[in-house]
């Protein structure tokens, strides 16, 4: 049940969870936007952290989570 | 036949050792294993056996057909060997062949080291049986381990390299129990499966892909939380995937107990190991992520929160030995 293909499943849904957060409908107004004047001294709190996480996830993880998520909608339409 | 048995003992000749990557091709292989019988007719004793198909199956065991050689008239192979002998260019072409190997091989080795540093693996390798029995003890019994400070490897010049090995110090993290133990721990449920009589060979990939699973997913959550706290280097990868697989030890030993014993005896023991291994996390982690005050200058420590973060990744090992506790059980 809790096998390693599920475990990539999960971690998939996940990054694609964090990687459509909007960035100005949503986090600018929880107060988690990129460009906030608090971040700019301190880069090591937990908040500035997540944040940087957060935001590096979207940057970076868009191109290769389509590719992704195309080959397992393929993966899930063709084997079921 | 005395000459003939003189000559060979019973026992094929070894091609020589190239590396433990490189597998002999099959020429090369029927090649050393006839290599000393060039010119003999097979013997007539009662221990003929019929020629194997396939020449990869000769070449680990020590089988008693070997002992009757290949004879020239008596199979293809025999032919093929003396050919192989006689004739120039299929020895130049096995020469070309075996570089071509060793070429191979040594670009693999490069590409490898770039991801994965052999030379940091062998650290975690290097154990010895008292290592491998005092860890364990540790583990089962924590509270008879005096000291759990981990000494610091030096250069020549005193700088702090790394630590020590595992053969030197008792305390350093290795990988050889916890790669063991995860072999154990798949061999332990198809055991209890099969005792059960729900056996099907597609269980023992189950259950070594739910095992890898919450190992990953455990190395995982401890690195994003060692990013988010700014634990640097004191905790390297390899140290929490062998922190993080030591916990199959416990989990063997409560697997075990749970179809045959009352079950009020399976949970004691999992309270009991469970508090063990908590320990020995804590005992263990301690050192490195709760850096003593001394020692600290000018970094945000958050030591509440590391402390914190300290007792959820042991408290979290209770759920992974439950998780790892579930198995198939008979309807």
């Amino acid at each position: 049940m809790f096998g390693f293909g599920t475990l990539l499943y999960v971690t998939l849904l996940l990054l694609n969870a964090v990687a459509i957060l909007n960035e100005e409908r949503f986090l600018a107004r929880i107060g988690w936007a990129r460009n906030s004047a608090e971040l700019y001294g301190d880069t090591e709190s937990v908040k500035a952290k997540l944040i940087n996480l957060i935001s590096a996830v979207r940057t970076l993880m868009r191109i290769p989570l389509i590719a992704t998520n195309v080959v397992v909608i393929v993966y899930a339409l063709v084997l079921g | 036949m005395s000459h003939f048995q003189g000559q060979m003992g019973g026992q094929p000749q070894n091609p020589p050792m190239r590396g433990a990557f490189s597998p002999i091709s099959a020429e090369q292989q029927q090649q050393f294993a006839y290599n000393s019988y060039p010119n003999q007719q097979p013997p007539q004793n009662a221990y003929s056996q019929p020629q194997p198909t396939y020449p990869q199956a000769q070449y680990p065991q020590q089988q008693p057909f070997v002992q009757q050689p290949v004879a020239n008239q008596s199979t293809p192979y025999g032919m093929f060997a003396q050919n192989l002998q006689n004739n120039q260019a299929a020895q130049i072409g096995m020469q070309f062949a075996g570089n071509a190997m060793n070429a191979m091989q040594e670009n693999v080795q490069q590409n490898v080291e770039r991801y994965v540093s052999m030379r940091q693996l062998k650290h975690y390798f290097d154990v010895s049986n008292i290592y491998v029995l005092s860890k364990l003890r540790a583990l089962v019994f924590p509270w008879m381990q005096k000291s759990w400070h981990r000494y610091a490897e030096r250069d020549q010049t005193g700088q702090v390299v790394g630590y020590k090995s595992p053969r030197e110090d008792v305390n350093s993290p290795d990988l050889y129990i916890p790669v063991m133990g995860l072999v154990s721990y798949v061999i332990a449920i198809g055991l209890i499966i099969g005792r059960l009589g729900v056996f099907h060979p597609e269980d023992l990939g189950y259950t070594a892909s739910s095992a890898l699973g919450v190992i990953v997913f455990e190395v995982l959550l401890i690195k994003m939380f060692c990013y988010l706290l700014n634990v640097g280097s004191e905790l390297q990868f390899l140290d929490i995937v062998a922190f993080s697989g030591y916990k199959f030890v416990t989990t063997i030993l409560v697997v075990l107990l749970k179809p045959w014993a009352p079950w009020w005896m399976t949970w004691s023991a999992f309270l009991y190991f469970g508090f063990a291994l908590v320990f020995f996390m804590i005992r263990s982690l301690r050192h490195a992520l709760i850096p003593e005050s001394s020692s600290v200058t000018g970094v945000n420590v958050h030591r509440k929160r590391r402390i914190h973060f300290l007792f959820v990744i042991a408290m979290t090992q209770f759920l992974y030995i439950w998780i790892l506790m579930q198995y198939k059980s008979s309807n």
